[in-house]
């Protein structure tokens, strides 16, 4: 076993879904605070399924760089869906369960009409499951993965005061003088871009739970917003390094591992919780 | 000792029986080569049992997990230069397709993704010893295939082969 994981790390690929996956589960949870905090859990799903109908499109239109159209159509869907102190006729919720199921199923119609694949089954099932998606990472999109995840750790870390008062406090940050509108502009940026990369990882369907787990795990531990935050990175880059061993050395789809481990962690997160009083009843 | 360090101490417990969780238990092989883009061959224990088995193996598909079988054969697919003439041993399911253009039967193993939802293979030529349909397989019988990896151009678009291929045992 231990010699079979050696040899198993010395593939290129390997190295390379697991420095993007670590990166990617930092990236997510990082966020995920904010976003279980602000009740916009199923964000990720909306927005990844705006991705999967968008890349739909983009397949179609035969574009070589696929993230030139993704990205920008779900940062503008982000920025749409996490609107805040502004009049809207449909509400946050019900706008996520419209967008989402809208470009779910568009994206599904687009591509059995003017399918282009051979295997159009296996290319939905892998991009919804993310079953290898981590694993076939070209070089360009390592760096990519890697340049856009420390750009938003670096934002996250040097903007975690205003981060933090928007989440809690939008009006009192308001009336501070914060530009509450901007800082929820760049968080709906942020979010949209971590949603697009973590595609890659554990496939659009499963994206909440790389967002939800880690910080609901740490919230049954701890109580302040620093203390919750960096045990649901922590929790989060463990639970992805580990989910990635596991699936490669037991033959199983990468995403839905990762996201089995973080339920598992969630679990004993609870358990323990429960037993050092970390919850109060 | 407090609360807190006891469950740190569990969770790292934890976390160290899901390194040693089970696995298949067969002893891969000697480890990997460094300098090269990929490890080294597993040999294994069951040399004795396949039959013209005299190529040194330089990628052994035989021995990996299904998500690393897939994820190395898509690897050789987009990145064809890494494997140039390295000997590749893989098993999957025989399938043959007859193209009516060209008028040649071209013949492939393929392998699926842990998922099963994907699936893709290498073609693979057997020498001229090899008389279709009679000593070919069954389309889909469980194969394991010997050959040298190769690319060809064919129209507008290049394919992967293993050539200079032998039917081994499993």
């Amino acid at each position: 076993m231990p010699d079979k994981l050696v040899l198993y790390l010395h593939y290129p690929f390997v190295q390379y879904a697991l420095i993007v996956g670590v990166l990617i589960a930092l990236c997510s949870s990082l966020l995920g605070v904010t976003l279980v905090l602000k009740r916009f859990s199923f964000i990720g799903d909306g927005l990844s399924h705006v991705a999967f109908g968008v890349m739909a499109i983009a397949a179609v239109m035969n574009l070589t760089n696929e993230m030139m159209l993704i990205l920008p159509v779900t940062i503008i869907s982000a920025i749409l869906l996490l609107r805040s102190g502004q009049n809207t006729k449909i509400k946050g919720d019900a706008a996520i369960a419209m967008i989402s199921v809208g470009a779910l199923a568009f994206g599904y119609l687009i591509m059995n009409i003017f399918s282009t694949s051979s295997n159009l089954s296996g290319d939905v099932c892998s991009t919804l499951f993310g079953s290898t998606s981590i694993l076939t990472l070209t070089r360009k999109e390592v760096w990519l993965c890697t340049v856009l995840s420390i750009a938003v750790i670096l934002i996250f870390i040097l903007l975690y005061n205003k981060i933090f008062a928007v989440t809690f406090d939008e009006e009192f940050a308001k009336a501070a003088g914060t530009k509450a509108d901007r800082y929820n502009l760049l968080i709906a940026v942020v979010i949209a871009v971590i949603i697009v990369l973590a595609m890659n990882l554990v496939g659009a369907l499963l994206i909440s739970a790389l967002v939800v787990f880690p910080s609901l795990s740490a919230m049954r531990l701890f109580r302040s917003f620093k203390k919750v935050t960096i045990c649901s990175a922590v929790l989060s880059v463990i639970c992805a390094f580990a989910g990635i061993l596991i699936s490669v050395l037991a033959g199983t789809p990468v995403g839905s591992t990762i996201v089995a481990v973080d339920a598992a962690a969630f679990g004993l997160c609870c358990f323990s919780g429960i037993f050092i009083g970390g919850v109060q009843r | 000792m407090s609360i807190r360090k006891i469950f740190f101490l569990f969770l790292c417990f934890c976390i160290a029986l899901i390194f040693s969780a089970c696995g298949n238990g067969d002893k891969s092989g000697k480890g990997a080569e460094k300098g090269t883009g990929f490890p080294a061959v597993s040999q294994g224990k069951d040399t004795d049992k396949t039959k013209n088995d005299n190529k040194k193996i330089d990628v052994d598909l035989t021995t990996l997990s299904s998500t690393m079988v897939y994820s190395e054969v898509y690897n050789m697919i987009t990145e064809p230069d890494d494997y140039l003439d390295k000997t590749v041993k893989m098993n999957g399911s025989f399938a043959v397709q007859h193209d009516e253009e060209t008028g040649k039967n071209y013949y492939a193993c393929i392998i699926k993704d842990a998922a099963a939802c994907c699936s893709q293979g290498l073609e693979f030529e057997l020498s001229d010893d090899y008389k279709y349909p009679d000593d070919y397989p069954n389309e889909g019988e469980i194969i394991s295939v010997v050959g040298v990896f190769d690319v060809y151009q064919e129209g507008d678009s290049e394919y992967c082969v293993l050539r200079k291929a032998d039917l081994v045992d499993r």
